[in-house]
């Protein structure tokens, strides 16, 4: 698989699962 | 997705065991969400905001899936590769920060000032007596909406006449009155926890059915080593390489993300959750369970690819039926039953969501709030009216699919591009920019309705970009330059600040 690849199907996926999994940590409010 | 009786008629009498056990399931949850949704109209059009965060995230991510990701994006990677992650990343993208950013607004909003529907909303944030914003909205809605619940009971139609031998017709009729039967009685409540269930069985389909394609096909290098010896002219477009798709292709992919915060059936959902501080565990939830079916998706259209390089291998010669063609010939006949539940799944979840909120229209919008505006009504008396348009509005759509039953596709994209556009950058600019204008709205809402009709109807326009694109932003630019030459409402700038605030908080 050439990088293109590897983005497309390995690397954007995890990406969009980590990013959701930061954000969701980061923007905690306060009292939760 | 024609006539694939071939594929199915055959199956195990386990398929078709596990396919009735499924929608027994369904059919019960209606029945038991019976009693709470008959207590009012908030309880049966928005559960009485009462949702938990996983099953708003379930439902929201369901509700805007139809049966497009599990036969139309295996088929699009089937024919493009991975091209196709460009079609499913705009979304999953967008509806990420929808929970994030949006659906906070939305929800602290709408139970601050009693709205049950996106037209409640309007007429609050403008303080519009006049009903213009209301109606405007409420027929876009229902045009829309009616339309696509036609769409998806003609395919549900397809599919469920094609898996049992019954016809199309039947199909659909059983498809129409098994949304039927669980909306009317469950209301939002049942068809939240239906949509959770239904989840659960898109997942699962979607993730065994690659697994195991690859793993019979000798593994992924194999696939790939596979794909690699094909004549490129048999490959066409075909790439492993995402960029191997134009700009333009993937701007026009990655817009269909646009659609999402536009379409009133997913935005109900975050109405609905009880607490709002739990909207951000529901975007971490419903982002994995999005990026996981689609990829699924995706890779079950690449190792398809690689099983049948032609498409005349496949039943048709078409590339919408590798999926259940697939699943035939890989599965245990019980998982296979679980495929063609998933197919049933992605097509109900999203008919209920938007049967619940056209008769949201019809009832809230029309009857309590301008024709009997200021009696007071029974809320029993209200909630049987609901039961009653739901009946209606499922006859009229069965109406309108048998009258364009050729257009299924056709109509699921224009009707995502077409609310897409008009409500998309409305919402976002009320909830967002404190200077939006209730005329800025208007100009927002029709010319975005218009942009995607007419963007739609020329081949020429159509060809360079998909529609709701160009519609998206025609519709957010005048409703910003139409908002600056008049004047917001007085309490917008308070009202806005007090939600900011308390989301800061």
């Amino acid at each position: 698989m050439n990088f293109g690849a590897i983005f497309g199907l390995i690397i954007l996926p995890i990406g969009i699962i980590l990013t959701a999994l930061i954000l969701s940590i980061i923007l905690k409010e306060e009292g939760e | 997705m024609e006539n694939i009786s071939q594929i199915i008629v055959h199956a195990n009498p386990l398929a078709v065991l596990s396919f009735i056990i499924y929608l027994l399931i369904i059919i019960l949850i209606g029945i038991l969400a019976t009693k709470f949704s008959s207590a009012g109209i908030s309880e049966f059009f928005l559960a009485g905001r009462k949702m938990k965060e996983f099953v708003v995230a379930l439902s929201a991510v369901v509700s805007g899936r139809s049966a497009w990701l599990l036969v139309g994006v295996t088929g699009m990677a089937y024919l493009r590769g991975a091209s196709a992650v460009w079609a499913v990343a705009g979304y999953i993208i967008v509806e990420l920060f929808l929970f994030l950013f949006l659906a906070k607004r939305l929800r602290r909003y709408t139970e601050k000032m009693d709205n049950l529907t996106l037209p409640d909303f309007f007429e609050s944030r403008y303080k519009d007596k006049s009903n213009l914003l209301r109606v405007t909205s409420v027929i876009i809605i229902l045009i829309f909406m009616v339309a696509y619940v036609s769409a998806q009971f003609n395919a549900g139609g397809k599919a469920f006449g094609a898996s049992f031998g019954l016809g199309e017709f039947n199909g659909v009729l059983i498809t129409a009155l098994i949304v039927l039967a669980y909306t009317m009685m469950g209301g939002f409540l049942a068809v939240s926890l239906t949509d959770m269930i239904q989840a659960f069985f898109m997942i699962f389909a979607l993730l065994v059915l690659p697994v195991i394609a690859i793993i019979n096909f000798g593994g992924w290098g194999e696939v790939l080593t596979a794909l690699s010896k094909l004549d490129p002219k048999v490959l066409g477009s075909f790439s492993i390489d995402p960029f191997a798709l134009s700009v333009g292709g993937i701007i026009g992919f990655l817009g269909i993300g646009l659609g999402s915060p536009g379409n009133p059936h997913i935005l109900v959902r975050y109405m609905s959750i009880d607490d709002p501080r739990a909207l951000r565990k529901s975007a971490l939830i419903g982002t994995v369970w999005n990026t996981l079916m689609a990829w699924g998706a995706i890779y079950i259209g690449i190792v398809g690819r690689a099983y049948y390089p032609t498409k005349n291998l496949l039943p048709n010669s078409d590339p919408e039926n590798l999926y259940p063609y697939l699943a035939s010939t890989h599965l245990h006949p019980i998982f296979f039953g679980i495929i063609i539940a998933s197919i049933f799944a992605a097509i109900m979840s999203t008919a209920d969501s938007q049967l619940l909120v056209a008769a949201s229209g019809v009832v809230r919008d029309i009857y309590q709030k301008i024709i009997v505006k200021g009696k007071q009504m029974s809320q029993k008396k209200l909630v049987l009216m609901s039961r009653m348009i739901i009946i209606l509005l499922v006859i009229i759509a069965l109406i309108l699919g048998a009258v364009a039953s050729q257009l299924v596709f056709w109509l699921v994209l224009f009707a995502w591009a077409g609310l897409g556009a008009s409500f998309g950058p409305t919402i976002i600019l009320s909830l967002f920019w404190k200077r939006t204008t209730k005329q800025g709205i208007m100009a927002g809402l029709i010319s975005g309705t218009l942009a995607t009709i007419i963007w739609n109807q020329i081949p020429f326009l159509k060809a360079i970009i998909y529609e709701l694109v160009p519609a998206f932003i025609i519709s957010a630019l005048l409703t910003i330059i139409v908002s600056l030459f008049t004047t917001p409402p007085p309490e917008a700038s308070k009202e806005l600040e007090e939600i900011s605030a308390h989301y800061k908080k």
